[in-house]
């Protein structure tokens, strides 16, 4: 094939190139060499805050690695739980005594110290003890 | 920098993996004047049908990739001659769009919604080990079908780095070469197809719709399907072509749920459509009804349940059908529909280049059955909202009729790339080098 006579060779050059721009290529390149994956997925789902990847991602990693621990979400805005996946593991009970709770509204209340009552979209879930806190996000342990 | 070259890795694996026919089928394409696009192509729906049987047992997903890599590197070393750079440099481009689309994906890796509640756990499934029985133990739609989701895992469970978003890859993948194999149909220069291939991505890429949903993947089966069948029925008689055919139809049964529709669309198409010969839309309605039902049993079978529409959906009665309460809600699903031409421009240069044949008389049979697809396709968009009691009709309209509406999109690709194709040809016959 006889495409590539000189003139067609410029053509086809800057037509990639604007192909590459449209694609916002040279922005993405960069971005993929400058922030890891960590931190793209911070930027896009947040630490603290909308999904609260940050949080749940440490939580997770030092937490048993053979139990899956649940996350509420107190966003309004979701009426599923879109962060439950971050950490989820296939065929693996839920931690009972264990509760990664992200942009808490009015869900805790201070009993005393370090005793809080966890009342989530109206149901009772009992007292819990915070293991962990950023912000408005919670990692609590049932309080025995 | 190591992501960059995970992607790269990851696309030669898939290019390898798809690059497994057996040697007779090279030679058949080949002998039919096809090129390593539509080669590649008809490989990527025998693959897929092979994934779809494995996704049925615990197989190692490490495993299958290896395997199937190693038979297409094997395919690769006898029959380099079909690979030869000097033939296909419109498949070079093809990968170089794989890569741009996937470094796109890598840079913002974010699940959008149906994805991070449904879609994602089918995929931890057999990214973890498990086969499609075990899909009853997760959280999610359950009869939602997963076809898409095995090839997600697979490829994320093959990346070097350990994050599902490298599995998305395989979406891209699929959604270029179906693209590609399209505008290779046509009878374009090699400069000018890499020019159409720009435009159409442009027009009908949404990054969001690869955050993790299935319809890119229906978007590229549709359009392979109507592919597919324009090859085989170009041979006027029962061909390999159509047991092609029948194979792709299996996959988007697969995909989504309403794959069922969007066949069933298509068999009235082909009905109405003269140069096919009645064995073959024979061949056609037994097979696709036969699979309809095989998947039916299927999901019957392992999980008791089967959906149409979505979850809790029922339709009204009858006598309820023309009532004024049900009538008031046509306006606002035309509205919706509105939008959604605006969302996704295909719809806008199909319906611009539709006026244009109409006002310079030049509609010919075959852009007739792209207009009956194009209105029974908006009239069960429509009726799925019209027709169901629940009473969040509107709220699903708004978030799934743009869905459902941009997997079919891929069809008009037709009659937009055959205007074109006949626009170069009267002007200065750009024909192929």
């Amino acid at each position: 094939m006889k495409i590539l006579t000189n003139k067609k060779s410029i053509l086809l050059l800057l037509l990639l190139l604007i192909i590459m721009h449209s694609n916002n290529f040279f922005l993405n390149f960069y971005t993929l060499l400058k922030f890891n994956t960590h931190q793209r997925m911070i930027k896009v789902y947040g630490d603290c805050g909308e999904e609260s990847y940050g949080f749940i991602k440490k939580i997770t990693d030092l937490s048993d690695k053979n139990l899956n621990i649940k996350i509420l979400n107190d966003n309004p805005n979701f009426s599923d739980n879109n962060s439950s996946w971050l950490g989820y593991k296939t065929n693996i009970g839920y931690d009972k005594k264990k509760i990664i709770l992200i942009n808490n509204k009015n869900s805790l209340k201070q009993i005393k110290d370090n005793k809080y009552e966890l009342i989530f979209k109206n149901s009772n879930l009992g007292f819990y003890k915070i293991l962990d806190r950023k912000q408005n996000c919670f990692y609590l342990t049932k309080y025995d | 920098m190591i992501e960059i070259f995970n992607i790269i890795y990851l696309l030669a694996g898939l290019t390898l993996i798809f690059a497994f026919p057996p040697k007779s089928v090279i030679n058949l394409t080949k002998s039919s004047g096809n090129n390593l696009v539509e080669t590649h192509y008809i490989n990527i729906i025998l693959v897929l049908n092979l994934l779809l049987l494995f996704s049925f047992s615990k197989l190692d997903l490490n495993y299958i990739f290896n395997l199937l890599a190693a038979f297409g590197f094997l395919n690769f070393f006898f029959n380099y001659k079909s690979f030869l750079i000097k033939k296909n440099y419109f498949f070079l481009i093809f990968l170089f769009f794989s890569l741009i689309i996937s470094i796109k994906i890598a840079t913002n890796p974010r699940l959008e919604w149906d994805a991070a509640v449904n879609w994602i756990y089918k995929t931890k499934n057999f990214y973890d080990g498990f086969d499609f029985s075990n899909l009853r133990n997760i959280p999610g739609v359950l009869s939602y079908p997963h076809l898409g989701t095995y090839g997600w895992a697979l490829v994320w469970k093959n990346s070097l780095i350990d994050h599902e978003y490298t599995g998305r890859i395989f979406y891209a993948y699929i959604y270029l070469a179906s693209i590609f194999l399209i505008i290779n149909k046509f009878n374009f220069e090699f400069l000018s197809k890499t020019i159409i291939a720009f435009l159409v991505v442009l027009v009908t890429f949404d990054h969001g719709l690869f955050s993790g949903y299935q319809e890119p993947l229906m978007f590229s089966l549709l359009i392979t399907l109507f592919a597919l069948t324009k090859k085989a029925n170009s041979f006027h008689k029962i061909n390999i072509f159509h047991f092609f055919c029948i194979l792709n139809a299996n996959l988007i049964l697969w995909v989504k749920n309403e794959g069922f529709v969007f066949l069933l669309i298509f068999l009235v198409c082909l009905f109405f459509e003269k140069k096919t010969n009645k064995k073959i839309k024979l061949l056609f309605s037994a097979s696709f009804i036969s699979l309809i039902l095989i998947k039916f049993f299927v999901f019957d079978f392992y999980f008791k349940e089967n959906l149409i529409g979505w979850k809790g959906y029922e339709f009204i009665s009858l006598e309820q059908i023309f009532s004024l309460e049900i009538l008031q809600r046509l306006p606002m699903l035309m509205y919706q529909l509105t939008i959604v031409f605006f969302k996704y421009p295909i719809y806008l240069v199909f319906l611009l280049l539709s006026f244009y044949l109409i006002l310079a008389k030049k509609i010919n049979y075959e852009h007739k059955l792209c207009f009956l697809f194009f209105f029974l396709n908006c009239f069960l968009s429509i009726s799925i909202f019209y027709f169901t009691t629940d009473p969040r009709w509107y709220f699903h309209a708004s978030v799934g009729m743009d869905r459902m509406l941009y997997s079919t999109s891929g069809v008009y690709l037709y009659l937009i790339l055959d205007v074109l194709n006949k626009f170069f040809l009267n002007n200065g016959g750009n024909g192929k080098n």
